[in-house]
């Protein structure tokens, strides 16, 4: 897969001129416009209504706690989906906050090749270890113990049917992993209204700033989180549902027991594409370049129509040849979207697209 | 006549007396003007632009002497202790190894990592030259291997022993012959997740002392906690043995944590200490290492930074900065370093090929 990305690379786009002649095409003020308008109108409302949503979740697995029921089972379970696509919109975002102190694996350890995260979830079931009932024993655990999918296995998995007739320990411990990635969503939203805070450092590049010390730095930022989101996607989330040698295996996609792997999905797709909009990348781009806007909007539109005939339960996807035809057209798209991100785009406003440092090694 | 030191430049005659009549033959009349003309061979993996990839010989001055197919990317390769044969390996999580026989004007013999293996993209020669040691993911159980191939018989695969630890990437043989310095990354990886690091916040990279006679592990040594993300990857030897490591930031790259240091053979790990500036430029990342004896200088080099830091090894001081974009490979060659760029920049000349991360040096004085 890889050297298909790979041969998308021409020479022309390796060797553009000697790239210390490289100029950025656009000038400091267009850059950090860009991402202030990004910050302000995409990140910081993806982590608020994040935060929102994980709040709603523990609130929600609270009152199943309190009172269970086939009501408040139900009413936990959607806020554990709405928080799960909040997540699917913000978790791209692998840059200062979000991958500092673990957050991010904390969140969402995944993929999780090896079944970690469920064999210590049932362990700890199985002893009926107390601590992990208090949130505030959580940030010590492991992290395959803190996040979205032990809460997904708690609330979905084997034997949470219980749940709406049993405020036990499962109850109690779903309780703290909801008020954990509550936790970790306020601490990110915080993190990105900060006025000293990575936001401002991002569009205040300079001499003094000990991360962005140009507009180079501050566009180069900008491009990659697309095209490494697109990498995401296609590995950790499309490629493992795809059946191997003929052997479709739904139980390896993210948030299938919830039934939203699809979903999540979607809702990064939809999250890229006000990113790429909200940031304004299309107004940036010198005017004989405008064609790559065009593209770029011409493969969203290619994925959200797929998307729209996949908005089904993985199982279900997995069970239609033509669905699975649709999944491996996503594969294409993600490569086509990263590439026109993290080389064309890139290039194309004036910044080296290396060989070494395209995937490192 | 120029004077070698020991780890200065071989001696083009040996080459060609290595190379036989047949590979200089083979070779295009300029090429074999330029290897007549040279004092050193380099090889380093290419990508061509068009969609192919191969592994070019180079002339002390960077001039490509000759140019080898591979069925895929190459990443670093390695020379055997006569300089007779290199070896070059796919970049991970490729499965392919390529040999050639610069005695011989030959097609590379290709060789394969064996079933629910995968090659890291280096290796070494026994002192002997008998065995080829790969750095080798057994990926299904999340462990390092080494693999031992015969290379008196094809490179057929005869062996392998734990790594010490999971991801070892880089690895060297220590001047006594039986003493193997292994730098296991720490990254969990699966073919079926692509490059996905699988383990980020308990990854515990590892230097590993393994003697070779006994195969077992000698030590193992961590860097402190805090640096638990810091990737050890690639490794340059001093003719003492001392040898520098460098690594690659896994979490928040804008953390100033140390990207490299040494490890003496009885290992004594000592951190490189740069100024908050120059770690800057290297964002977290240090893609090559390259040491050289005879100056006594080290370079780094960080294609995510487009910048090289000649250290000096002993102060740590730094005495050179270059600034080049997608700088990487570092070979080190007479009194500095033979530098290159994914940009195709080879010593500072615009050539047409993609160089990738590394150099290797041909040795000297062949056994």
């Amino acid at each position: 897969m890889r050297r298909l990305v790979a041969t998308f690379i021409s020479l022309a786009m390796l060797f553009a001129g000697p790239a210390s002649s490289q100029e950025l095409t656009v000038d400091g003020e267009q850059a950090v416009r860009s991402v202030r308008l990004l910050v302000a109108g995409f990140i910081q409302p993806g982590f608020e209504r994040f935060a929102d949503d994980a709040e709603l979740a523990a609130i929600a697995t609270d009152e199943l706690c309190e009172d269970p029921g086939e009501r408040t089972l139900d009413a936990a379970r959607a806020a554990f989906r709405a928080s799960a696509l909040a997540l699917a919109r913000v978790e791209f975002l692998r840059t200062g906050p979000l991958i500092q102190e673990n957050r991010l694996e904390r969140l969402l350890f995944w993929p999780d090749r090896r079944g970690i995260a469920l064999r210590q979830v049932q362990g700890v079931i199985g002893s009926g270890d107390e601590s992990v009932t208090d949130a505030e024993n959580l940030p010590a655990k492991s992290v395959a113990l803190q996040g979205f999918t032990t809460l997904e296995f708690l609330l979905f998995g084997t034997g949470s049917d219980d749940l709406a007739s049993d405020a036990g320990h499962r109850c109690l411990f779903a309780r703290a992993v909801a008020r954990n990635i509550h936790a970790i969503a306020v601490e990110l939203n915080a993190a990105w209204q900060d006025k000293d805070g990575y936001a401002t450092l991002w569009s205040n590049p300079g001499e003094e700033n000990p991360i962005f010390r140009n507009a180079d730095e501050v566009v180069s930022e900008l491009l990659s989180i697309p095209a490494e989101a697109f990498e995401i996607i296609r590995d950790q989330r499309l490629k493992p549902m795809l059946p191997e040698d003929g052997q479709a295996n739904p139980k390896r996609a993210l948030f299938w027991r919830s039934g939203i792997s699809l979903e999540f999905v979607d809702a990064a797709f939809e999250a890229l594409r006000s990113y790429y909009e909200t940031a304004g990348i299309s107004d940036i781009l010198p005017e004989d370049e405008s064609w790559l806007a065009r593209s770029i909007e011409f493969e969203f539109n290619n994925a959200e129509a797929t998307l729209d005939r996949l908005n089904m339960p993985v199982e279900e996807v997995l069970a239609n040849e033509e669905r699975v035809k649709d999944l491996d057209y996503l594969v294409i798209l993600t490569q086509s979207l990263q590439s026109l991100f993290g080389q064309q785009v890139t290039a194309a406003l004036g910044l080296s697209v290396g060989f070494s440092s395209l995937d490192g090694d | 006549m120029r004077l070698f030191s020991s780890t200065g430049l071989i001696d083009r005659r040996t080459l060609l007396r290595a190379a036989g009549g047949t590979f200089l033959a083979g070779l295009a009349p300029r090429a074999a003007r330029a290897l007549q003309d040279t004092d050193a061979v380099f090889a380093s993996a290419y990508y061509d632009g068009d969609g192919s990839y191969g592994i070019a010989l180079l002339a002390e001055d960077g001039t490509v002497i000759h140019r080898y197919a591979l069925p895929e990317r190459g990443h670093d390769a390695v020379f055997d202790p006569r300089g007779e044969r290199v070896v070059v390996f796919a970049r991970r999580p490729g499965t392919f190894a390529a040999a050639i026989d610069l005695r011989k004007d030959n097609e590379p013999l290709v060789f394969h990592a064996p079933q629910g293996r995968h090659f890291y993209g280096h290796g070494c020669f026994s002192t002997d030259g008998k065995l080829l040691y790969s750095t080798d993911n057994d990926y299904d159980n999340a462990r390092g291997v080494i693999g031992v191939h015969d290379a008196t018989d094809g490179f057929r695969r005869i062996g392998e022993f734990f790594s010490g630890g999971i991801g070892p990437h880089d690895m060297t043989v220590l001047p006594d012959g039986r003493t193997m310095l292994i730098a296991n990354g720490g990254l969990e990886t699966h073919p079926d997740y692509g490059r996905t690091v699988l383990n980020v916040a308990t990854m515990k990279p590892n230097l590993t002392f393994v003697d070779l006679e006994e195969s077992r592990i000698l030590s193992v040594h961590e860097l402190a906690p805090h640096l638990h993300k810091l990737s050890i990857r690639h490794l340059a030897m001093m003719e003492d043995g001392t040898t520098w490591f460098a690594s690659q930031n896994q979490g928040d790259i804008h953390e100033p944590l140390p990207l490299a240091g040494s490890i003496s053979p009885d290992g004594n790990v000592r951190l490189l200490d740069l100024a908050p500036e120059d770690l800057r430029l290297m964002r977290g990342y240090v893609g090559s290492v390259a040491a050289n004896d005879r100056t006594g200088a080290v370079v780094l080099t960080s294609p995510q930074g487009n910048t090289a830091l000649e250290i000096d090894g002993a102060s740590g001081a730094v005495r050179e900065r270059v600034t080049l974009p997608d700088i990487c490979g570092a070979a080190d060659r007479g009194d500095g370093f033979l530098l290159s760029s994914g940009m195709g920049v080879m010593d500072g000349h615009q050539t047409q090929l993609a160089w990738d991360n590394h150099i290797v040096r041909r040795p000297w004085n062949p056994a």
